[in-house]
């Protein structure tokens, strides 16, 4: 039997492989590009970039617990016009389709990194970092209204010549108000989860244990919780659903693609073992032979209570 | 080219009352590795997420070596591995030591830290050059005795000091080298705890001098900054544009 391993993500098209790499947790750097070399990447999704350059946060930035990881880098990045100088020298010859990910304290913000971006050629799309905890001028944390979050997809459809993946932090995955706000706006997909805010203290020297007060965990941990939200997310909208949280071996991605997820995406544990791509995409074949599955989408398909 | 490898334990001896002198098989890393280098290990088949770096203490054409020192659970499960058992090693990574032909060089190490200094002291002579070394512990018994005579064979003068107890030099390298013209040097190095590194500073930071640092990593990759510091040129990753830096362009208030 030909299995199809290629997925169709809607308007953002088709990807030759439904393994993804999360915003954060990839980049241009020699020995990761190098250990990632022919792994089977459908998609990598940009650090996130912000109008403004970024210091990020104080050491230190990296809590390991068990089965988890805190991390509170703060967003540290050149900011956009450097992004765009620097394109094609350091995402010209990678190899595999790039998503942008932007992130603005304002639907202006939004908007004006999302125009700066049309200068570049090629992009697969743009994936906005919804999860900015900001506080806007009526006293909102931005992120925390459905109607917000409708308003920047809105602002950037109209602007960019890109499509658009609306990305939802764990607190924007509790019901489906944001998904939808997100899809009717014009999202041509939604993704989730990013990170779940989180904090460690130090007792022993009574302060926090990152530099920053907090950060966002991921990593194994949040797997079950970010599978219920995907389950529920994926049956409320008809875009498809990006999903990812703690994927950590090929059984992890099959179960994220069978509770809907369209593509899934892999982010802390893709760092610790960039042969992670390659490793899903066997257990994913082996399953789908297994069980005569001609397609990605027919896993979701065969679930049932 | 950075590489991911499967290693055999060939050896694990311990070294120290807290510290293992761990050798693996390995070609292609240990082929490649420069002074300074580090490698990441995975730490998974101990119930670890991240893998922890280490400096590459010693090569040869078919193995690799690591001094660890036990500090937590991941070096603690290190130091428990049987010979032929496996893990996955990546590397090498990050920017080594520069070297300069013919120099004479003075390296400072402080407990672990010395490990980082071992390919370097082989090359500095390899270069033609000769080296001196400082070495600190904070007692007797933290003293690798092994680990030492293998630099009596690379350096030419070697002090070994402790902080406290019983040894027959007490005191930090402060004191040490407060005894000794450290001007006549060409070169500087230093390995250590972040504290011992800031006492040096309004010492050799005028000087030739490069100090490899440490900062807790995720990725040691070079694609999460994680492991940010301040320099004059902004933030830099220590795990990819370090672990090296010129000691004159690290933020020392910041770290
Ligand atoms: C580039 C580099 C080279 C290194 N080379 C060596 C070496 O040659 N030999 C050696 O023994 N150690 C070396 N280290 C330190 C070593 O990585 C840590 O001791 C180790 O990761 C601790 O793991 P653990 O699980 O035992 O400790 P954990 O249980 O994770 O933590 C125990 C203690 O160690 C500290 N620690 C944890 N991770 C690091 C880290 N990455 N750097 C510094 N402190 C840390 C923690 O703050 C804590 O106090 C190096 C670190 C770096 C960044
Ligand atoms: C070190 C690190 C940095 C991250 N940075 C970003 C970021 O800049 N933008 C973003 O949208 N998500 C970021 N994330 C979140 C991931 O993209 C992902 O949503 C989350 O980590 C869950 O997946 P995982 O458990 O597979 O890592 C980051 C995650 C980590 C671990
Ligand atoms: S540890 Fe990830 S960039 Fe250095």
């Amino acid at each position: 039997m030909i299995c199809d391993h290629s997925v169709e993500l809607g308007a953002i098209g088709s990807l030759a492989s439904p393994v993804m790499i999360s915003s954060g947790t990839f980049g241009v750097a020699k020995p990761y590009m190098e250990l990632l070399r022919g792994q089977p990447v459908g998609a990598v999704v940009t650090k996130t970039i912000t109008l403004n350059p970024k210091a990020g946060n104080p050491q230190p930035r990296i809590y390991e617990g068990p089965c988890y990881l805190i991390n509170s880098i703060g967003l540290e990045n050149q900011g956009v016009d450097r992004f765009v100088d620097f394109y094609n020298d350091e995402y010209g010859e990678i190899g595999f389709p790039v998503i942008v990910s932007i992130s603005g304290n304002s639907v202006d913000e939004f908007v004006t990194i999302a125009r700066k971006l049309n200068s570049i050629d090629g992009l697969l799309g743009l994936e906005l970092n919804l999860s900015c905890p900001n506080v806007d001028g009526e006293g909102l944390a931005f992120g925390s209204v459905p109607e917000r979050i409708g308003e920047v997809v809105k602002a950037c459809g109209s602007c960019s010549r890109f499509p658009l993946i609306a990305k939802l932090s764990p607190f924007q995955a509790i019901d489906d108000s944001f998904a939808l706000a997100a899809a009717r706006a014009g999202a041509a997909a939604i993704s989730l989860i990013n990170t779940v805010p989180a904090m460690v203290l130090d007792i022993h020297r009574f302060r926090p244990a990152t530099g920053a007060l907090s950060g966002g965990m991921s990593g194994p941990a949040v797997k079950p919780i970010a599978l219920k939200m995907i389950y529920e997310i994926s049956r409320s909208v008809d875009i498809p659903v990006i999903g990812m949280g703690g994927i950590a071996s090929g059984e992890d991605a099959i179960e994220f693609l069978m509770a809907g997820a369209r593509a899934i995406s892999i982010g802390t544990m893709n760092m610790v073992d960039p042969s992670l791509p390659g490793q899903i995409m066997g257990k994913i074949a082996g399953f789908m032979e297994r069980h005569d599955i001609e397609n990605l989408p027919e896993i979701s398909r065969r679930f049932h209570l | 080219m950075t590489v991911s490898e499967n290693c055999a334990v060939i050896s694990n001896k311990s070294v120290s009352i807290d510290g293992n002198l761990i050798t693996f098989s390995s070609e292609k890393i240990a082929h490649s590795a420069l002074p300074g280098q580090f490698v990441e290990v995975s730490c998974s088949d101990g119930g670890m997420l991240l893998r922890r770096p280490f400096s590459v203490y010693d090569t040869t054409a078919e193995s690799l070596s690591l001094f660890v020192k036990s500090v937590g659970r991941g070096t603690r499960w290190l130091g428990g591995l049987r010979e032929g058992e496996k893990v996955n090693i990546i590397g090498p990574l990050g920017k080594g030591f520069s070297i300069d032909e013919g120099s004479r060089s003075l390296l400072i190490g402080g407990g672990c830290g010395v490990a980082s200094l071992r390919l370097l002291s082989k090359a500095i002579v390899e270069a033609g050059g000769e080296c001196d070394a400082i070495f600190g512990f904070r007692k007797r018994e933290e003293i690798p005795e092994t680990i030492v005579g293998d630099f009596s064979r690379t350096a030419r003068r070697l002090t070994v000091t402790v902080d406290s107890g019983d040894y027959p030099v007490r005191g930090n390298v402060m004191d040490r080298l407060a005894e000794i013209e450290f001007d006549r040097y060409g070169r500087y190095y230093c390995c250590g705890p972040t504290a011992m590194l800031r006492a040096l500073v309004p010492l050799l930071s005028l000087k030739t001098t490069e100090v490899s640092l440490e900062a807790k990593m995720a990725c040691g990759l070079g694609v999460c900054y994680g492991c940010t510091i301040n320099t004059d040129r902004g933030g830099k990753r220590v795990c990819y544009d370090g672990p090296v830096f010129t000691m004159k362009e690290v933020e020392w208030n910041d770290l």
